[in-house]
């Protein structure tokens, strides 16, 4: 199976002296879900801001086989626009689709019907015309993978998205993102510090420590233990 | 200059009502055009020798006073409201420029990374990301510029520049103070009026606003 997304030898530095990321190398299968774990600061919203073309110059091959627009990204804080309804920002992920008179106008045609359905199929047709400013955790996270997937990607890059959720919102939001993922044979490109959704939701770990993936395994088998133990050195794969 | 003078009071709300119009006009115009303009001077999505050449010619036009544009436009387009309307327009538009980018830069960067993904334009990044975000501060700066006017134009006539002004000279040269006073009140009546509006439109419209309790 060729890979949806090849890295090799990525280095980027942000001041040019301190190297941030030194020489990753990484493949990922569409349809697979990887968890990134590692330290804060160890470089992982770094490698999802490369990937989503956000960060250069870098040094190394990113390659993606997608096609245009083809990588959807959810920042941290999701980045919603809170002005705006939960409908207008899905609708804001096509934006790349419609063309630029449409976009600077405003003018979505079908792609309301489709925000519409990916809205319902995350449970939140209800919540369509709220402002997203007016939105709980859990919806906003989801208006965010709704945004996402109006892009129709092939690889989709999601920051500690859930991170500011309680375990239930978070369950359910990965849940329903993954399982949205491997039936569209959606790349999930994730970072996380939580090893129980891990567990429960990714396919895959690699693990970033100092600029470098130092580890990779099936995501069932890490746990706490064994992830202090590769980023103190003690494992390297 | 006690009492004042009420015969001229049909003089000062027809001064006064060309004055509030001076402003408004003014500030829409003005606002029209700095909207695009502070929007290339963004230096997180246009490059540097875009937003520092706005932001150069912006500083010009800033550091004019608006009395001296009522000059320069009473020389060019002659003595009128037409004047203090272009004066309060260039005087907005280099004001409210500078507010717009500097609020449109402070823009939470995800918003704009989320969006930037999508393989959107810049222009339409700007209006979707930055101006949807902004509605709030723009809206709010919007209200602040024409309360500005309306003051800064009721002096623009002292330079012939139209509006209340150029009564209250005519009246300061004939000796007429009584007369003076109550232009003078109705002019602080309109100024109150319109911070009073202002202050509702405020509190009605924008988000967030909490009164203090006592």
């Amino acid at each position: 199976m060729t890979p949806v997304l090849t890295i090799r030898g990525l280095s980027f530095s942000y001041d040019g002296k301190r190297k941030i990321l030194n020489g990753v190398d990484l493949d990922l299968n569409a349809g697979e879900s990887l968890a990134l774990m590692g330290y804060s600061g160890s470089g992982k919203t770094t490698l999802l801001k490369i990937v989503a073309g956000l960060l250069y110059p870098y040094e190394g091959v990113v390659q993606v086989k997608a096609g245009k627009n083809g990588i959807g990204y959810i920042p941290q804080n999701v980045g919603l626009v809170k002005n705006i309804s939960a409908l207008e920002n899905v609708l804001l992920g096509s934006l790349g689709r419609v063309g630029f008179f449409n976009g600077l106008l405003g003018r979505f045609g079908d792609e309301v019907e489709r925000a519409y359905g990916l809205l319902e199929e995350l449970g939140l047709s209800e919540h369509a015309d709220r402002k997203a400013g007016l939105l709980s955790g859990g919806e906003r996270q989801r208006v965010a993978v709704a945004r996402s997937l109006m892009q129709a990607p092939s690889i989709l890059l999601a920051d500690e998205f859930v991170s500011d959720l309680d375990v239930i919102n978070a369950v359910e939001v990965m849940k329903l993102t993954t399982e949205i993922c491997r039936r569209k044979n959606i790349v999930l490109m994730m970072t996380m510090h939580d090893t129980y959704l891990v567990n429960q939701f990714a396919d895959r770990v690699a693990v970033l420590n100092e600029g470098k993936i130092k580890a990779q395994m099936p995501a069932r088998e890490v746990d706490v233990k064994s992830l202090s133990a590769i980023l103190s050195g003690g494992k390297t794969g | 200059m006690f009492p004042p003078d009420l015969s001229a009071f049909g003089d000062a709300l027809t001064a006064l009502a060309e004055t509030v119009q001076i402003a408004f006009v003014g500030t829409v115009i003005g606002f029209v055009f700095s909207l695009p303009v502070s929007a290339l001077a963004l230096r997180n999505i246009f490059p540097p020798w875009v937003t520092s050449t706005v932001r150069w010619l912006l500083g010009i036009v800033r550091t004019v006073p608006v009395l001296f544009w009522a000059v320069v436009f009473v020389i060019a387009v002659g003595l009128g409201p037409l004047a203090g309307t272009l004066a309060v327009a260039v005087y907005s538009f280099g004001y409210l420029s500078k507010l717009f980018y500097e609020a449109f830069e402070a823009v939470d960067a995800e918003v704009i990374d989320a969006l930037k993904v999508t393989g959107v334009s810049r222009l339409v990044l700007v209006r979707h990301a930055v101006f949807s975000e902004s509605m709030n501060t723009i809206v709010s700066q919007l209200l602040f510029m024409f309360e500005y006017n309306i003051r800064s134009s009721a002096v623009l006539g002292f330079v012939g520049a139209g509006g209340v002004g150029f009564l209250m000279v005519s009246y300061i040269e004939s000796l007429s103070y009584s007369s003076l006073t109550t232009v003078l009140v109705f002019t602080l009546a309109t100024v109150l009026a319109i911070d009073f509006l202002s202050g509702y439109v405020r509190r009605r419209f924008l988000p967030g606003f909490r009164p203090a309790s006592a």
